[in-house]
């Protein structure tokens, strides 16, 4: 087995390690792409023979409505964690394009009736935000997770400050009837989170800023000497983001109506455990948007099984770190050291 | 003209400051909130500042902590560096376990505290100076008055669903006791499932989706509080079972008084942020002016049950208005006062004895009518089949019957 060579190392020539090395990387690059989706494919199954609820139509559309806000922001999450980076700040976007939306369209706290231009507005406010996060981290080169729990914190503040710490109920009607529309079965929200994917899909995998991407998380160095605009790429991945983010506060509040700030409250860490779940690296370059979409699945599924078949939230939230680890372990770059040597 | 101007400014200057001093003590509040971003905590730091400007010579100051420890305790010593003795505090502390450093920090610059809700274990208001008072609303009461009216709604009888709060949370643990216990006391009502949605609107709306397809006939959704039931409200929506499917919150944010007045919430508790810290303040600031010490330290206060009967008056109140308190009449906000927490124990302890006696009572009337029940069926059949003595069997049932009912109500000799 390749996994077990190393003892023999020292007995190899140079080429010979690299070669071996090499292989390693190939076999570990397959765990990380297929097991996943074996993973999700043999976990439908069992959950489905364990408990028969759960394969039923109706949980079926729950789970897809649930998966919109997730799937949004992991999609905008797979392009910052490609160039190696994190962003922090989705919750505070979302949390404030959310409470926005809420006071500008029809709502309990005011007399404001904008109409659409009440969410387009705070959709470029909170993709406004994303640019100002990348621009921050490439102009003063502060590390992505500093500069973007700063901005998260800030903009969470500005939105406790519009709403004055009570958060307006939206009574526009359209999109309380947008909550409630579904076409093929599917919920609205879940369409809008699907279409944005696969946009984002096309966008990853055949466009040339796509391919940046990439290069970006791989090795940056190389990247920029064969002139790649580094800057530029990393800026309009976090604008991406917070795009992501603002689409995703507006999901949320499609779904749950209040507009306050906890609408973003704990969505990235499970996004992020999912992305990594999926088979993408915290490290950059390995990953996709197939990756995103079958981590997302396993993790929606996954949370949604436990609480059919009642398991208690101390055993749930030992689950999710355990499955972390093992996600965490089976993506990390064996070997990269000694091949970058 | 310079001399003039001088002078001008002087007395303008000693105006000013003798405006502010003009009791001859000016008392700082400091109120420690977790942030302002809550709507419950936002009013009770209202309710701190509403008691500041009722009174000359106090002065206010909201301090957040969001929630930690640390920053908490640094908030406290600044503002003691800064105002010394004169520092007065009412605090909803960032955690149980910070109370004891609050108390220290305050008793150590003998500056007077009133802390609200959580308390570390073993900390009795009655050991310090400093510590004047510890307030909090009886959420054992909430969660039992909120479940008790859910029950009575559905006639007694039917399903339920529970949402808890955030786990090793006093609140949380204590408004969940409360709903146990309501439904120990109705032997008809069924708990199917309780799950952990940590005080989040989204969670509990995922909770109650994933319920909607798994359990077909819900009566009712107690939720530990308004979030959560805003959440479950939004999921039944969806299926067009709002109303239909009881919902219950607490705290009593805007939103669940809208939810009240839609018939889509069934009832809340207010649990009065204006009230709570208010008259905290209040307590630390006669403790720190005119020295004044409670007998009874540990205070449970004024929570209301707000339904779709009361609920204009409290959202007129609360939401659209500020009540206005006499804070000088401290005994106004207490439901139930007791010297320590060790006597607050011992008392829910018997409490909890008797309420245990009075479930198993229960229980066994309910075993032993079902035996009865069950002999009388037995013996309508041996009638109804001709059998040789039932009919003395019946006879001897009705006296032995008749018999007990004496006994129960006390007439036998």
């Amino acid at each position: 087995m390749n996994l077990f060579s190393k003892k023999d190392a020292k007995s190899m020539t140079v080429a010979e390690q690299f070669v071996s090395k090499v292989e390693q990387e190939a076999l570990s690059n397959k765990i990380r792409v297929y097991a996943p989706m074996i993973l999700l494919v043999f976990m439908t199954i069992v959950f489905s023979i364990y408990d028969s609820h759960f394969f039923s139509l109706k949980n079926l559309v729950n789970v897809l409505g649930q998966m919109a806000v997730p799937l949004i922001l992991a999609t905008g999450l797979t392009f910052v964690l490609l160039l190696g980076r994190i962003d922090l700040s989705v919750e505070g976007v979302m949390g404030l394009v959310g409470s926005a939306i809420s006071l500008l369209v029809l709502n309990s706290r005011n007399a404001n009736d904008w109409g659409i231009w009440g969410v387009i507005l705070p959709l470029l406010l909170g993709t406004l935000c994303g640019f100002i996060t990348g621009f921050l981290h490439v102009k003063l080169k502060i590390a992505s997770f500093i500069i973007t729990y700063a901005i998260s914190t800030i903009v969470s503040g500005v939105a406790v400050l519009l709403y004055n710490s009570r958060p307006a109920t939206v009574k526009a009607q359209w999109i309380i009837d947008a909550s409630q529309t579904y076409f093929l079965k599917i919920p609205l929200i879940t369409w809008i989170a699907i279409i944005f994917y696969l946009i984002c899909a096309v966008i990853l995998n055949y466009t040339a800023f796509g391919r940046a991407v990439y290069a970006i998380g791989d090795n940056e160095a190389a990247a920029a000497a064969s002139g790649i605009n580094v800057q530029k790429v990393v800026i309009e991945v976090f604008v991406l983001s917070g795009f992501a983010a603002s689409l995703a506060g507006l999901v949320a509040l499609i779904r749950l109506k209040l507009g306050q700030v906890s609408l973003g409250e704990n969505q990235m860490f499970p996004c992020i455990t999912a992305l990594v779940v999926g088979g993408t690296s915290l490290n950059g370059g390995k990953g996709g948007m197939l990756q995103t979409m079958v981590g997302i699945l396993i993790y929606m599924e996954l949370l949604n099984f436990l609480t059919i078949i009642g398991v208690s939230a101390d055993y749930k939230n030992a689950i999710q770190g355990v499955i972390i680890i093992i996600a965490v372990a089976l993506t990390i770059t064996r070997g990269r050291k000694v091949i970058a040597k | 003209m310079k001399k003039a101007l001088l002078l001008f400014v002087v007395v303008a200057m000693l105006a000013m400051t003798s405006a502010v001093f003009a009791a001859d003590e000016v008392w700082h509040l400091g109120i420690l909130v977790h942030s302002l971003d809550n709507e419950f905590w936002a009013q009770e730091a209202k309710g701190g500042e509403l008691f500041a400007e009722s009174k000359d010579d106090v002065v206010a100051q909201v301090l957040a902590t969001d929630g930690d420890d640390n920053k908490e305790m640094q908030a406290m010593r600044d503002f003691i560096a800064q105002y010394g003795d004169h520092a007065i505090f009412v605090t909803d502390p960032a955690s149980k376990a910070n109370t004891a450093n609050v108390v220290e920090i305050a008793e150590e610059a003998g500056a007077k505290v009133a802390i609200l809700w959580h308390h570390a274990d073993e900390l009795e208001p009655a050991d310090w100076d400093s510590f004047v008072v510890h307030m909090s609303p009886d959420d054992f009461v909430a969660g039992y008055n909120t479940a008790k009216h859910l029950f009575d709604l559905m006639d007694g009888e039917g399903k339920v669903v529970a949402l808890y709060g955030q786990q090793g949370e006093d609140s949380a643990a204590n408004r969940y006791a409360g709903f146990l216990a309501a439904l120990a006391e109705y032997p008809k009502v069924e708990c199917l499932d309780m799950q952990v949605a940590s005080w989040s609107q989204d969670q509990a709306m995922t909770f109650t989706q994933t319920w909607l397809s798994t359990y077909e006939d819900i009566d009712a959704i107690w939720a530990a509080n308004d979030t959560m039931g805003l959440g479950a409200i939004e999921a039944l929506k969806l299926e067009g079972k709002n109303g239909e499917v009881l919902v219950c919150g607490c705290d009593g944010i805007a939103a669940a008084y809208e939810a009240i007045e839609e018939g889509d919430m069934a009832c809340t508790v207010a649990n009065n942020g204006y009230l709570l810290m208010g008259y905290g303040a209040s307590y630390a600031y006669q403790a720190a002016k005119y020295g004044y010490e409670p007998k009874n330290p540990v205070i449970k206060t004024q929570a209301v049950l707000v339904t779709e009967d009361n609920v204009d008056e409290y959202k007129a109140m609360f939401i659209d208005g500020t009540p206005e308190y006499d804070y000088d009449d401290l005994s106004f906000c207490v439901l139930s006062e007791h010297p320590s927490f060790a006597e607050l124990e011992a008392e829910d302890a018997a409490a909890a004895v008797v309420t245990g006696a009075v479930v198993e009572a229960a229980e066994e009337e309910r075993e032993w009518n079902e035996l009865i029940d069950k002999i009388n069926a037995e013996i309508e059949k041996g009638i109804e089949n001709g059998e040789e003595g039932a009919a003395e069997a019946k006879e001897l049932m009705d006296f032995l019957q008749g018999l007990y009912e004496d006994i129960v109500s006390g007439e036998a000799k």
